[in-house]
């Protein structure tokens, strides 16, 4: 098993032709992805590495049935992309696209709730169950995504793209594969966080222990941890919180637009306190972080 | 962006919440101008991007333009927080029978608009939640509907306010609403809203914070006179705002994210979680980093290249730390070449001088030939960020 | 000639075909510049962008008279 994509996971790219996903569309299709379609609206007709291009994500799912759909089109145009995603019952959308305004993210959050879709990002890598399925740009060329993931029992889900990767490949490193990997995306307000994730990885029976790569600003460790709490999680889940000096700098952002600290919230330090009443274990280091991942699968 | 009060006020007006009568002085004299027209006790409030203002003497009530005039002089003398005043807003002494408390943010963990009400107007409204949390009633919004009439009521309610007047405050906080909308707030606030002696609501402060994504959909703040720029929370340095300038040379990569510390190991470091992640090994391993520089996105061969001689040429440095994540699209191979130019166009013998780089994923091979060939020494993706950072320490330690 | 790559056009070749400027048009990093330098040269390489060549071979395949060597120096 795996969570949210698989062997029969049908992507469709919305924006194909643009520089980075027709990139990213032909490293999804080395790492044996279901890559069945792209829409570019007015670019119908055309092929981007034998992919057929639509004008209309509808034509897409009547004719070939997609499941999942990766946004990534400029900014202006993402809230109606994704939109049209939802409209076309997509069940899965992942937001390659950062920069999108809030109110557009929050229109889109609302209305995929509304039709139960699920919604990872925006700002996201992607998402890969390796030796499965990738949607997005996750792991990068397919030699470099084989050498930095695996098949194995760790789930992880990361605000940064870029460490999602380091992270697999440590594990991977250290001969521990991934069931499913994660870039929830570094914006402030994105779709599913851990909250919404550990439920998934909870009745996934192939992950046995949880990473989560977090980041200061927002609420999502917070609110990860009450979850826990809450809800007497069952599988152990190991935090590594990058940005730790952050705290010391408020008002100044690093690394992502959300990675912000303000009159005193989303410190680091607080996010730390909350795991450790949560039980969660909090590595210091990244080699610190493996030897946890390792003691909770003995 | 934050607005001044003076802009957000320009909104305001425009969208029909009222504000008290006042204008914009640049000079004590013009000051004096204003009061002397307005023919009323009037309030002198220094324009600054800062919160607290207040405490710093930051606003003032003159009773005569002659007194206007000497209580400016002394505004515009102060330096609140690092920021000069070089402006002043003159208003009309308002007389409150009451000070509330209206705001409109998002919550991110609901991840929706929320509006925020409380009859408690006046002080920092962290400093309510933290002492009143029971005077504090927030509402979610649902943002395709747009807050309703039975919404801005409740919100009213929760001022403490009764008939006529909680109508009007009501529908003050729709239209407060519509401005979060209409120009992608981050943050619109009322704070205080004035309930006068006569039954009038007017915005005695006025708090926009419009979000830095959504400004290229705002053709119209130009035509309000609102200049789009960058807010800063402190003032750049010069080493930072070269580092600006070389991100501008062209549009591929970040690679202007710059800023300066007072270390000794020069750092140039991958981008997003990844540079957090190596700044804290750093830090962790004892080390002391002469700046915080990420590379992300691809950056060209040019930009690294210029970003590594601007580190290099900062006084005290004593070697040059190049740590990245496993890449998924920068490559290895660009960022080695630009490093290795910089040494070369400074005169620096690169197998010579104290620095360590590790980095993995696209192009990796060809990244260690580079990095070979030019005896410099590496890392690849067997090294953890954490052996990275400590290896890096011990070398310039030595 | 930059430090890590080498560009060099056949100008011998380049001339047989008039107004040509392909791989100006493809080159994603501006390597090649569209110049009038006398009568049998009409594109030059631009010195300061060698070192950018991302090994994409676009211009190579490009060319119609096969014109462009490219060499890594390393
Ligand atoms: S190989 Fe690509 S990058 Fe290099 S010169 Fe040719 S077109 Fe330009
Ligand atoms: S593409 Fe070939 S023939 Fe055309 S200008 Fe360039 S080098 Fe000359």
């Amino acid at each position: 098993m795996s969570i949210l994509i698989d062997e029969k996971t049908k992507v469709l790219v919305q924006g194909i032709t643009g520089r980075e996903a027709s990139l990213f569309t032909k490293y999804m299709i080395d790492y044996d992805t279901n890559v069945i379609g792209g829409v570019t609206p007015g670019k119908g007709g055309q092929t981007v590495h034998r992919v057929p291009v639509f004008d209309c994500v509808s034509d897409v799912v009547k004719n070939f049935g997609a499941n999942t759909s990766i946004v990534s089109v400029p900014p202006r145009f993402a809230k109606d992309a994704a939109l049209e995603a939802v409209d076309a019952n997509i069940k899965l959308i992942v937001i390659f696209t950062e920069r999108i305004p809030k109110k557009d993210v929050v229109l889109i959050l609302d209305f995929a709730e509304q039709k139960n879709t699920k919604v990872i990002g925006p700002n996201s890598l992607g998402i890969i169950s390796p030796g499965k399925c990738k949607v997005g740009a996750i792991g990068g060329p397919q030699n470099e995504t084989k050498k930095s993931y695996m098949i194995g029992p760790v789930g992880i889900a990361s605000t940064s793209g870029g460490m999602t990767t380091e992270i697999a490949s440590l594990l991977t490193n250290n001969q521990i594969g991934q069931s499913t990997c994660i870039s929830v995306g570094g914006d402030p307000i994105v779709g599913m966080t851990f909250r919404e994730l550990l439920p998934l990885f909870e009745k996934d029976i192939q992950t046995k222990t949880i990473v989560l790569f977090c980041e200061p600003g927002g609420t999502q460790e917070e609110d990860a941890a009450r979850y826990i709490i809450e809800h007497s999680y069952s599988k152990p889940v190991i935090a590594f919180i990058g940005g730790r000096f952050v705290d010391e700098m408020p008002g100044m952002r690093f690394g992502h637009a959300g990675v912000i600290v303000q009159k005193g919230k989303g410190t680091a330090k607080g996010k730390v306190e909350a795991f450790k009443k949560a039980g969660v274990l909090v590595a210091d280091t990244l080699t610190q972080l493996v030897d946890y991942v390792k003691d909770s699968l003995r | 962006m934050k607005l001044y009060e003076y802009e957000s006020k320009t909104i305001f007006k425009k969208e029909g919440i009222l504000i008290p009568d006042g204008y914009l002085a640049s000079s004590p004299e013009e000051v004096e101008k204003i009061a002397n027209n307005l023919k009323k006790e009037v309030a002198i409030k220094a324009q600054i991007l800062a919160t607290g203002r207040g405490k710093a003497g930051g606003i003032l009530f003159a009773k005569n333009p002659k007194e206007a005039k000497q209580l400016a002089n002394k505004i515009f003398s102060l330096k609140i927080k690092g920021f000069e005043v070089e402006k002043v807003l003159v208003e009309e002494r308002l007389y409150p029978s009451s000070e509330l408390f209206l705001g409109i943010t998002y919550d991110l963990s609901q991840k929706k608009p929320v509006a925020i009400s409380s009859s408690l107007g006046g002080i920092d409204i962290n400093e309510i939640s933290r002492k009143y949390p029971e005077k504090i009633f927030t509402l979610p919004i649902n943002m395709a509907w747009g807050m309703q009439n039975y919404q801005g009521k409740l919100l009213a309610k929760n001022m403490g306010l009764k008939s006529k007047i909680m109508f009007k405050a009501a529908n003050i906080a729709v239209k407060l609403f519509n401005i979060f909308s209409k120009y992608d707030c981050d943050l619109a606030e009322i704070n205080p809203l004035i309930l006068t002696q006569d039954g009038e609501l007017i915005a005695a402060d006025a708090h926009l914070e419009l979000e830095q994504e959504a400004l290229y959909r705002h053709k119209e703040l130009e035509q309000l006179n609102i200049p789009i720029r960058k807010d800063s929370p402190r003032i750049p340095t010069e080493f930072e705002i070269e580092a600006e300038k070389i991100d501008k040379i062209d549009h591929r990569g970040v690679a202007g994210r710059v800023v300066e510390f007072d270390g000794d190991l020069g750092l140039l470091i991958g981008g997003g979680g990844a540079s957090l992640t190596i700044f804290d090994a750093v830090r962790y391993h004892g080390g002391k980093a002469a700046n915080y520089c990420e590379i992300g996105g691809n950056p060209t061969v040019k930009k690294v290249k210029e970003l590594t001689k601007l580190i290099l040429k900062k006084p005290g440095i004593k070697g040059l730390a190049v740590i990245t994540n496993v890449l998924n699209n920068t490559r290895v191979d660009l960022v080695a070449r630009g490093v290795i130019l910089a040494m070369v166009e400074l005169d620096i013998n690169p197998s010579e001088y104290p620095v360590l780089f590790r980095s993995a994923g696209a192009y990796e091979e060809d990244g260690y030939k580079i990095l070979r060939k030019y005896g410099i020494k590496y890392l690849n993706r067997d090294y953890s960020i954490d052996q990275a950072a400590k290896t890096a320490v011990e070398m310039i330690s030595k | 000639m930059g430090m890590f790559v080498q560009i060099e056009i056949d100008y011998n070749k380049c001339k047989n075909v008039k107004n040509c400027k392909i791989c100006e048009d493809v080159c994603p990093v501006e390597i090649f510049k569209f110049e009038k330098l006398d009568n049998n040269r009409k594109i030059s390489v631009v010195e300061e962008n060698i070192d950018e060549c991302i090994f994409c071979n676009l211009c190579l395949e490009k060319c119609p008279q096969g014109a462009i060597t490219i060499k890594k120096l390393y």
